[in-house]
């Protein structure tokens, strides 16, 4: 009796560990098709963007070449948003503020903790990984990918993928009960077609917008005054760096922090003598960012991160200056 | 055993299988930390519970368990062996407790509310606040965007290759910002 259930047992161990692998594979093989879709493909179309009882609509144009990966996107409702990155910078049309913010990218390390093949095997000790089902979105064939956190302290994943290219079609990010936090999705999308130059230049006139730059080049440090000693399962330091930000004054201190998938910010710049009416304190959210701030020691702490409150409040609180 | 765990919270097994997974419990903080997980899975696939158990609960309640055991032993001078077991079926009963009954304990790590059960490691104090989490208001939110330009940059390629924080920054009609400021 005992050589039957073991026999049994044994099968099942086996075809659960194949079923797996064949899993793994196949969402490596995703990964890396949808990575690479980003580097090499252009494409355009609109698609809506939901967070609570919000419906946003959104243009993007996706074009790649010589010069790298340049992207322009629009806010198709309310205030004529748009953003226009390259390999280099970030801009930021914000015609409703008055203002342009102007971000210099870092060098290498883009789409940084992007999810190749490499880092799928350290996903796994916080995430289940499983491509699942076949379907359409934007009456194109696309395959799901379901992302499944391993505890509360991260959000999980839907993803449909384009079958054809491995364009990512719809993405939803879904809360420890399974609930939609915040979901995005092509309503239409032309994959493949050249885009002509004038679909990257600003649509809206630029004219009297206060131009708010970054100063200088980001600095990355080693070690670091600042530092939160307290970090949910999985959760380690990615990197630390001093960097500007646009219509700051202060240098502010950069520090990432990533389970591989999610990932928190947290900003520590020095509080001024003018006042800042405006600074970040206690606990807030917009859609799946939770943002947190305090301030310690004459510093402004700032956290942001698509993380649930409760990993987003763990770091925020345990930010304290020491090495 | 993780079988056995997982059977006794469906309340399926035997006297003498719930008997060996209370023991176990109540010594191992390996399946305590599976027991917590099976139950944080189940209330999610049933999405019946507006509570669920936080992690770390179940060590808690047998650190203080066993605190209190202690304090018998003093009075009272029971065998090591028979407190072990006491305070592992306490401690089990307890957590079924919380569970079943579904008590507002120390918890929820929900989208609207936040427990923090923080332990200052500089005091050993540990502190325990639910917090709110309201919507971010409209000033705070255009402060915020520098911050969310810089942080997009780290985003992983699951958001389109960090394009889901960019939407955040834009993606937000006037309606959206209106009912955000009369919140």
């Amino acid at each position: 009796m005992t050589g039957f259930f073991l026999r049994r047992f044994t099968l099942a161990v086996q075809l659960g560990l194949a079923a797996s692998l064949a899993q793994a594979a196949d969402a490596q093989t995703l990964f890396a098709r949808m990575h690479q879709v980003g580097r090499s493909l252009d494409y355009e179309g609109t698609f809506v963007y939901q967070h609570g009882d919000q419906l946003e609509s959104l243009r993007i144009v996706h074009k790649t070449g010589t010069s790298g990966v340049r992207e322009r996107l629009v806010s198709l409702n309310g205030a004529p948003r748009e953003i226009i990155r390259t390999d280099s910078e970030v801009r930021c049309y914000l015609p409703d503020e008055n203002a342009a913010l102007i971000e210099h990218r870092r060098a290498g390390d883009r789409n940084f903790p992007a999810l190749l093949p490499d880092s799928l095997a350290l996903l796994k000790g916080n995430y289940t990984v499983h491509v699942g089902k076949e379907g359409r979105v934007a009456g194109r064939k696309a395959v799901s990918v379901r992302i499944k956190p391993r505890d509360a302290y991260r959000y999980g994943y839907l993803l449909w993928a384009d079958e054809a290219s491995g364009l990512l079609l719809k993405a939803s990010l879904l809360d420890e009960r399974g609930g939609v936090v915040e979901q995005y999705m092509f309503t239409q999308v032309s994959i493949g077609k050249p885009i002509p130059e004038s679909e990257l230049k600003p649509q809206y006139p630029t004219k009297g917008i206060v131009w708010q730059h970054a100063d200088d080049e980001t600095q990355a440090l080693s070690t670091g005054q600042w530092t939160a000693t307290r970090l949910p399962v999985g959760f380690t330091l990615s990197a630390r760096m001093m960097r500007m930000l646009p219509a700051h004054k202060q240098p502010v201190e950069h520090l990432v922090y990533s389970d591989g998938l999610a990932v928190v910010s947290v900003f520590v710049e020095k509080v001024g003598d003018e006042a800042k009416p405006n600074a970040l304190s206690g606990l807030t959210h917009m859609g799946a960012v939770h943002a947190f701030g305090k301030v310690v020691d004459g510093h402004q702490v700032t956290v942001v991160g698509e993380a649930p409150a409760l990993t987003v409040d763990m770091i925020g609180e345990s930010v304290g200056s020491g090495p | 055993m993780k079988e056995q765990i997982s059977a006794l919270l469906d309340g399926e097994g035997n006297d003498l299988e719930r008997e060996h997974a209370l023991r176990a419990l109540g010594t191992d903080p390996a399946l305590r930390g599976a027991w917590e997980r099976y139950h944080l899975a189940s209330a999610a696939i049933r999405r019946e519970l507006e509570v669920m158990v936080s992690p770390g609960l179940a060590d808690r309640l047998q650190e203080r368990l066993q605190h209190e055991a202690q304090e018998n032993t003093a009075r009272r001078s029971l065998s090591p062996r028979v407190l072990k077991f006491t305070a592992g079926l306490a401690i089990a009963a307890s957590v079924a407790t919380v569970a079943i009954l579904n008590l507002p304990p120390l918890v929820s790590p929900s989208a609207v509310s936040v427990a923090r059960n923080a332990s200052s490691p500089a005091t050993g104090k540990s502190k325990s606040t639910v917090a709110e989490t309201r919507q971010t208001p409209l000033d705070q939110r255009n402060a915020l965007n520098p911050y969310l330009v810089q942080h997009g940059e780290f985003t992983p390629a699951a958001g389109m290759n960090g394009l889901l924080s960019y939407v955040r920054v834009i993606g937000r009609d006037s309606a959206a910002t209106d009912n955000a400021n009369t919140e």
